[in-house]
């Protein structure tokens, strides 16, 4: 079976997660121009964190009609560096009547992806395997093939690199994905990423003709350096043909050494910790 | 005599002619870019186009579309006649089919089996699979899948068939795609492309409203290349026959032509596209202009032919020839339209925008076609070479004889034709009774066809096509996660499921009882009964699909059901049951139905319902035109008689034949509408001015008669066969048209021959336009003593039903010892009243304006003395027959015509009067 993504669960758990400053020392990088697909996604890849943390993040969905619903959570992230698999854990604080909902990621170097869903109501955790890339996850905009290209990795299948262009006054790498449509939803990706930081600044998903059909785009204003890595903390996600958006705010970072260790376990990931 | 408009109009027919051909480049400029030859009006066939909602239901709609998004969807689906649908090879096919089709502009969406992750529990581990292209290598897969689809009411039913012999993908489609190329080209593509996926043991069908509407403009455009043809060379062939000469063919084509291309372009300049009902107006100005011209042409011929050497005074000129044309033609071609405009305007005060466009529209159009048939048809005939005079127009014989026959007929036979007209009339309000309302979208094609196949497959193995959606709101935000409300949706879908025309349904309760089995355990089935429970699950699992059920703060939600029925009597009993069960629900949630095939039933009961209140509004409308025409509430009434029984029959005809009411039969209507007001001016008028010229009402219904008979056959007998070639059209409702357009002009020609002449050939009438035309002279009250009491219209209308008349100096107007009814009043001139006395003759007075003579003789005594003109004068002759009928219609002035004769008979009998005045 080839890796699949947890559809209730890794997308947005993901996203925050790439805000996490990475520990390890980047690799002197090449000019610009000089850069490939491949040297691009590594710049990217190196801003993702992989020590242990936590985080608060909230997501505000703008439906078709203009109401806004939210949730904040809590992401606790343990890297792989004891184990052979990234777990991460997420707990919804609010709203009230979503307090407690919970969720455990075991992400393996290889093999399937395997979630744990804890809904306080009925007091039970239901395991989950498998998902779809394609679906938009808790009523937001995001999809999780989404959340992996806001993470650095570009949607599966040929990339090339376009001619640069400036975002947001600023000079930025072009590359562009050709997806299947039948797993993603698109047909291509163009993403924008910044030369400078290598992080992204800007996407547009095409389904098919010229325009695309949703923008996602980072808050500029976000933009923070924990020298020498850079973290975009804000990002919006337009879909141009439904008129919805939502909007990610990432707060400050907490470096965890020591988490514990039923954190992480399905018996214990949706008990409240801080 | 013509007027002088009509010699200032005779005289410059070239700059009419240049004025119109001006008009018409202008018009074709604006209709067609001349850049690129294509043609600048859009062409709207949706069905929004032609949908009834009131400003608080569209608002309404357009809130839940937004709220839910969706619209307009097309099925594939994919049978399988050999062998199982869960295989690698078969779930691949729906796999590439779903990623071709996806990649079509206009569609929005694609669901399938191929990018759709179905849950399913497996070993108490919530698993999902879906048969995209890099799952079909897994062998495994298969049996998954029909496992997962088995228990998911989310997917049985909606993306495989319960039967679990057809899977299905579901397009949505976007606003694009409801633009008329863009959907014509997305349509062709997807059958191209379903075409090539079809394989042994594997047939893909194709259906939705797009596809529907696709087909049948690709049928109407293949009409328009086939029929329309051959309709132009059966109609030119007829005319040919019917007016043997170029002109009499060329200018009824070339008038419907101009009219068409200043009308369509009209519509451009405003920017308004054709749609499915304004589409209908060009058959309806075809069928008015080819009326106005026959008898434009007809009077044309006659006056060649010198059958109204009279009124044309013989004159061989052209000039001369064509200001009689306009002297004839004027009055009843202007009323007949302005009447018919009148009619047609009525449709205004209908509910649907569609139908007040086609109002105004055709409405504008016929007006058009009466300036052309006034203005360009005549300025054109001024260049023509008339037919000669002494030979006969086709038929000539036969109409005469047909004529006279039928005058006879028509006298003797009145009063038992009178009846009969009654009778029929009667019954045909019985049977329109009965009429029954409704239309159909996909059955308007042949059970064999393509398109009808397909629609049928899919409503077969899908359980419905067609959509229909409940709409249920809240004030409160979270309504929709408490239990029990949850629960009454789930009774409100089980009790749809059980009606016969609702296949599949799909709401809020199905996905909360789906997740609930997912993630609430082995024993977990049903509805929670934990409001945070049911919270959460919809937190967690709020994707796509939930978003188009229910809104994200659970104030709002959305049943939705495809019908199996296209229907709409069918659809509009269903809503008449589902109303009364959602006023069931809790007050504080308000449900509406909405989609598409609900707003598609009540338009067309709307509509139709409305269309009976212009219809009546219509004949209202037409019978106070006639009134004030004829200046009679009475003669009003009788002269909209043959118009209402026209009416009547049509109705009455729809509901003995079973026919329904729809847009189609509407557009007949029009015509019945249209056709019977231009018959019955154009028999008044000739038979107004026949009465006048011959003194005899028979006389003249015969020659009204004679002078309608044949413009009224040809023209009917051509539309009639014009229309009859559609009748082997491919569209049901096409071929009904032209199967009841042409029964209708039977039903019309026959009322015009037999009815028409029986109602109106012992009438005497005056036109609003007489009296206009009329002049008695200054003063006329005070020097006319008969006139006394009386105002200017009323002295004007007597003048007009008392035979106003001019004679010659010497003129023997009575004669002594002769028996005679007749009463003179003298307007203009001078009569010598004189005896023979011994032989010589013996003037004894002379009379000008104002004397009466004749009064003995009105009196039933012999005239007692003779009465010669001195110089040409003008006379009011008026005898019993006329004071009777005087006051059947105009009661008022006769009461005062009698007492001014009494008073004159008291001053003569106490004035000692000289006796020759009492002649």
């Amino acid at each position: 079976m080839k890796r699949r993504s947890t559809i209730v669960v890794t997308g947005l758990v993901a996203l925050a997660a790439s805000a996490f400053a990475q520990s390890q020392t980047p690799e002197p990088r090449k000019a610009p121009a000089a850069m490939s697909v491949e040297d691009i996604g590594a710049c990217m890849r190196a801003n993702i964190v992989d020590r242990g943390s936590m985080r608060d993040f909230e997501v505000a969905s703008t439906d078709r009609e203009g109401k806004v619903s939210s949730f904040k959570a809590k992401l606790f992230w343990k890297p792989t560096a004891d184990t052979d698999e990234t777990r991460m854990v997420l707990q919804v604080v609010a709203p009230e009547t979503h307090k407690g909902t919970s969720y455990l990621v075991v992400s393996p170097d290889k093999g399937e992806e395997l979630a744990y869903v804890y809904l306080p109501a009925l007091d039970r955790v239901q395991p989950v395997s498998g998902g779809n890339m394609s679906q938009p996850l808790w009523g937001t905009d995001f999809t999780i093939a989404e959340v992996k290209q806001v993470q650095g990795l570009f949607q599966q299948g040929d990339t090339k690199r376009l001619a640069d262009e400036k975002v947001f006054d600023r000079d930025a790498f072009v590359v562009d994905t050709v997806t299947d449509l039948g797993q993603t939803g698109y047909t291509h990706v163009t993403s924008y990423v910044d030369q400078e930081t290598c992080t992204l600044l800007k996407s547009e998903l095409f389904a098919r003709g010229d325009g695309p059909r949703k923008v996602l785009e980072a808050s500029m204003s976000t933009l923070l350096e924990v020298e020498p890595w850079w973290l975009m903390l804000g990002y919006k996600m337009r879909n141009l043909e439904s008129g919805t958006q939502t909007d990610l705010k990432l707060s400050d970072l907490f470096l965890l050494e020591v988490l514990p260790h039923h954190l992480f376990t399905p018996e214990g990931f949706f008990k409240p910790q801080i | 005599m013509p007027n002088r408009l009509q010699y200032w109009a005779a005289a410059r027919a070239p700059w009419l002619l240049a004025l119109t051909a001006a008009l018409t480049l202008l018009a074709f400029g604006q209709l067609v870019n001349l850049g690129d030859g294509s043609i600048n009006l859009a062409i709207d066939p949706s069905f929004e186009s032609v949908a009834i909602q009131d400003d608080s239901a569209r608002a309404h709609s357009e809130t839940v579309r937004r709220r839910f998004g969706g619209g307009d969807i097309i099925l594939v689906v994919l049978k399988v006649t050999d062998g199982d649908l869960f295989n690698t090879e078969t779930l691949a096919s729906v796999a590439r089919l779903s990623d071709r089709l996806a990649a079509i502009e206009g569609v929005d969406s694609v669901r399938s089996l191929s990018n759709t992750a179905i849950p399913f529990v497996d070993d108490g581990v919530l698993r999902y699979v879906q048969a995209d292209r890099s799952a079909l290598s897994d062998p495994g897969l298969p049996k998954q899948l029909q496992r997962a689809t088995a228990a998911n009411d989310l997917v049985a039913g909606q993306l495989v068939s319960r039967a679990g012999d057809a899977a299905a993908i579901v397009l949505g489609l976007g606003p694009r795609s409801r633009r008329d190329p863009q959907r014509n080209a997305m349509a062709a593509r997807i059958r191209k492309i379903v075409d090539e996926e079809s394989a042994s043991g594997l047939r893909v069908h194709v259906t939705g409203p797009a596809m529907i509407r696709s087909a049948i403009a690709e049928s109407v455009s293949r009409q328009l290349r086939q029929i329309v043809p051959l309709i132009v060379v059966i109609v030119t062939g007829l005319l040919a026959l019917a007016f043997p000469t170029l002109h009499g063919v060329v200018l009824p084509i070339a008038t419907i032509v101009i009219a068409l291309l200043w009308t369509m372009a009209t519509l451009s300049a405003v920017g308004r596209p054709l749609n499915l009902v304004t589409a209908l107006v060009p058959p309806l100005l075809v069928t008015m202009g080819l009326a106005y011209c026959a008898h434009v042409l007809s009077e044309f011929e006659a006056l060649v032919r010198g059958d109204h050497s009279a009124r044309a005074g013989g004159s061989n000129d052209a000039i001369e020839r064509i200001a009689h044309l306009l002297k004839e033609v004027s009055v009843p071609v202007a009323v007949t339209g302005l009447t018919t405009i009148a009619g047609l305007l009525a449709l205004l005060l209908n509910e649907q925008q569609s139908m007040r466009e086609f109002a105004w529209l055709s409405a504008l159009g016929t007006f058009y076609l009466v300036l052309l048939s006034l203005v360009f048809v005549p300025a054109a005939l001024r260049y023509a070479t008339p037919s000669d005079p002494g030979k006969p127009l086709p038929a000539t014989r036969l109409f005469e004889a047909g004529s006279q026959w039928l005058v006879r007929f028509d006298q003797r036979w009145r009063p038992q034709i009178l009846a009969a007209a009654a009778v029929a009339f009667v019954a045909a309000l019985y049977a329109a009774a009965h009429i029954q309302v409704g239309d159909v979208l996909v059955g308007v094609f042949p059970k064999d066809s393509r398109i009808r196949l397909d629609y049928d497959q899919v409503n077969a193995a899908m359980g419905g096509v067609n959509p229909l959606e409940i709409s249920i709101e809240s004030s409160s935000a979270d309504t929709f996660t408490d239990p029990s409300v949850i629960r009454i949706l789930d009774a409100l879908s089980s009790w749809l499921r059980a009606q016969p025309e609702v296949g599949a349904v799909t709401g809020l309760a199905d996905h909360v009882r789906l997740l609930n089995r997912s993630l609430g355990g082995e024993n977990a089935r049903g509805v929670p009964t934990s409001r945070d429970a049911i919270r959460q699950m919809l937190f967690v699992g709020d994707n796509e699909l939930l978003r188009t059920v229910v809104n994200s703060d659970r104030s709002s939600t959305l049943i939705r059901a495809r019908l199996t029925v296209d229907d709409t009597a069918a659809i509009s009993s269903l809503i008449e049951r589902l109303r009364p069960r959602l006023t069931l629900l809790p007050e504080n949630l308000d449900a509406r139905i909405l989609g598409s095939s609900a707003t598609l039933a009540e338009s067309v009961r709307t509509a139709t319902s409305g269309q009976l209140h212009s219809v009546a509004l219509a004949l209202g409308l037409i019978y106070i035109c006639l009134s004030v025409q004829f200046m009679s509430p009475r003669i009003g009434l009788l002269a909209a008689l043959p118009t209402t029984l026209q009416t009547a029959l049509y109705f009455g005809a729809l509901g003995m034949i079973g026919i329904r009411l729809n847009p189609t039969t509407l557009l007949v209507e029009c015509l019945v509408l249209g056709l019977a007001v231009d018959d019955t001016i154009h028999y008044l008028s000739r038979f107004n001015s026949a009465a006048k010229r011959y003194g005899s009402e028979a006389v003249a219904a015969a020659a009204a008669l004679r002078a309608v008979l044949r413009p009224v056959t040809l023209t009917k007998a051509v539309l009639a066969l014009g229309f009859l070639t559609i009748v082997f059209g491919e569209l049901r409702n096409q071929a009904q048209f032209g199967l009841l357009a042409a029964m209708t002009l039977a039903g019309a020609w026959l009322v015009d021959i037999f009815v028409t002449p029986a109602f109106v050939s012992r009438l005497r009438i005056v036109t609003l336009w007489d009296t206009l035309r009329l002049n008695l002279g200054d003063r006329v009250q005070e020097t006319i003593p008969l006139f006394a009491g009386l105002t200017d219209r009323q002295a004007r209308i007597f003048a007009l039903m008392a035979n106003l008349h001019q004679v010659p100096a010497g003129t023997r107007l009575l004669t002594e010892g002769e028996e005679s009814g007749s009463i003179y009043a003298v307007v203009e001139g001078e009569l010598a009243v004189s005896v023979l006395r011994q032989g010589e003759r013996l003037e004894i007075a002379r009379l000008g304006r104002g004397a009466i003579v004749g009064e003995h003789g009105y009196f039933g005594q012999k005239r007692n003395a003779n009465v010669d003109a001195v110089t040409q004068t003008r006379l009011l002759r008026f005898d019993e027959t006329d004071q009777e009928r005087l006051c059947k219609s105009y009661p008022a002035i006769a009461a005062r015509v009698f007492l001014a004769l009494n008073r004159l008979q008291a001053q003569r009998h106490t004035q000692g009067a000289p006796e020759p005045e009492l002649a």
